[in-house]
């Protein structure tokens, strides 16, 4: 998970925001469309990615990453 | 028949008083008989008649003679007195003039037992403090006895009894007769001398005054004073007191009773040496859980300043923190998944496809897109896409309309 990221979901919301507001011809909304897609697919990807490098750091370091309770911390 | 000449009172006195005095046998007697009617004078005399069962003579003893006589007799007492047979011409009666007055047997015994006992005393042979305890369990004991009596007899069958295993040495000795006090005191002396007598019994079997005799001699008392093991005396019965019996460290009143004394009894040892085991075993655990308690008690009293409790504070830090980490990473995790699903469902809904599926298709020409029928010409390849697919055609009329002005 790196800038890249940070940066194709801006893109992403950028081209959302483009296509919400309209005023764009056809083709141009339909190329946009496919980046965001494309965008999506990716962003999901690395989210994916990384949760699975998230959990194996965890299981390596005995933790669980499952679990979702917070340890009441002492004092 | 003729009378002899008359004599006077006095002249016949003289004369049997002058026989008297040349016989040698009544010029030096020794005499024996029971003192009766014993009696002092003012003048200090003592007058006295001596008696056996036939007959009586009176005794005179001067004042300077009495005064050399240990003890006076009562009447009835057995004396042996020496002196000369006179006559006293006064009351015209034959008497003895007593020289020396002795008390006869046991009479005599019982003074020399008086004045023996009253020297030793007086020498500390008696003394409490000198008295040697007994070994509280016997190792060799030695036995001064007759060897062929019925006492030894009752030791060994006392110890025999009591205390199976028991080493006895015998040193055989007369316990009666003249030769009896120095060959007890030989005895005495010899299982002195040897190392594994521990203790040693100086015993004889009931008799008369007479027959313990030996035992008041200052012979044995000597050997019994100079031993340097403890003595046990048993003499006679119950009731016989000897000089020996006073001398020695503890005294029986009889052989079998100095046998006890000496013996334990075994299985009574036995016996006491277990329960003492028994209870320093059990001194022994307590003091044990004691101590483990003690140690519990202060070990848990380090606990909270034990280095692992830091490590275990530190540790639940650390889980904490790993926890809070790993809280955050994934809140963040689930913003962008709702960043992105929010952006995936914003893009969904701006779709251009929805609006291409009410009916509208996008033109493209060579790969570019026209968006005016004025960029085409008769006869061009276009191609045109729909939602769902695409086509290929040619253009075949063209119309344009008039541009309309806002």
């Amino acid at each position: 998970m790196t800038q890249q990221y940070e940066a194709s979901l801006a893109r992403l919301q950028e081209i959302a925001q483009k296509l919400e507001q309209g005023g764009l011809s056809l083709e141009e909304s339909l190329k946009l469309f496919e980046e965001g897609v494309s965008l999506y697919a990716k962003c999901s990807k690395a989210l994916t990615a990384a949760e699975g490098r998230l959990r194996a750091l965890s299981k390596k370091a005995g933790l669980s990453f499952d679990a979702d309770e917070v340890p009441e911390e002492e004092e | 028949m003729a009378f002899p000449r008359v004599l006077t009172v006095t002249q016949l006195n003289d004369y049997v008083g002058g026989l008297f005095a040349k016989d040698p046998l009544l010029r030096n007697v020794r005499l024996t008989g029971e003192v009766s009617n014993f009696r002092v004078t003012a003048s200090g005399h003592a007058y006295f008649a001596l008696k056996d069962e036939q007959s009586l003579i009176r005794c005179v003893m001067f004042r300077s003679d009495l005064a050399r006589v240990d003890r006076l007799p009562e009447d009835g007492t057995s004396v042996i007195v020496g002196g000369y047979v006179s006559l006293y011409a006064r009351d015209g009666q034959y008497q003895f003039y007593a020289k020396t007055l002795e008390l006869a047997g046991a009479g005599e015994l019982f003074l020399r037992f008086e004045r023996t006992k009253k020297k030793l005393e007086a020498l500390g042979w008696f003394d409490p403090d000198r008295k040697k305890p007994l070994p509280s369990v016997p190792g060799t004991v030695g036995v001064v006895t007759s060897a062929t009596g019925a006492v030894l007899h009752d030791i060994l069958n006392i110890a025999s009894r009591r205390f199976p295993g028991y080493d006895i040495l015998l040193a055989p000795s007369a316990v009666q007769g003249s030769e009896a006090p120095a060959e007890i005191a030989a005895a005495i002396a010899a299982l002195d001398a040897i190392d594994e007598v521990s203790v040693i019994i100086v015993a004889r079997g009931g008799g008369s005054m007479e027959d313990l005799w030996a035992f008041n001699e200052e012979t044995v008392a000597e050997a019994i004073y100079r031993c340097s093991k403890p003595v046990v005396s048993a003499v006679g019965h119950e009731t016989d007191f000897t000089i020996a019996d006073f001398v020695a460290d503890v005294r029986a009143p009889t052989p079998s009773a100095a046998a006890e004394l000496v013996w334990p009894v075994l299985t009574e040892l036995l016996d006491e040496l277990r329960a003492l085991v028994l209870q320093m075993e059990r001194a022994l655990h307590r003091t044990m859980v004691q101590k483990r308690a003690e140690l519990a008690e202060a070990y848990s009293a380090l606990l909270p300043h034990h280095p692992i409790r830091a490590v275990e504070r530190d540790m639940q830090t650390l889980d904490h923190l790993a926890a809070r980490m790993l809280s955050a990473v994934k809140g963040r995790q689930r913003l962008f998944w709702s960043e992105l699903s929010e952006c995936g469902a914003r893009l969904d809904a701006a779709s251009p496809l929805s609006t291409m599926k009410r009916g509208y298709a996008y033109v493209e020409r060579s790969g570019k897109g026209v968006t005016s029928a004025k960029e085409l010409t008769v006869g061009e390849e276009i191609a045109l896409t729909f939602f769902d697919g695409r086509a290929d055609a040619t253009v075949t009329a063209l119309e344009a309309r008039k541009e309309e002005r806002a």
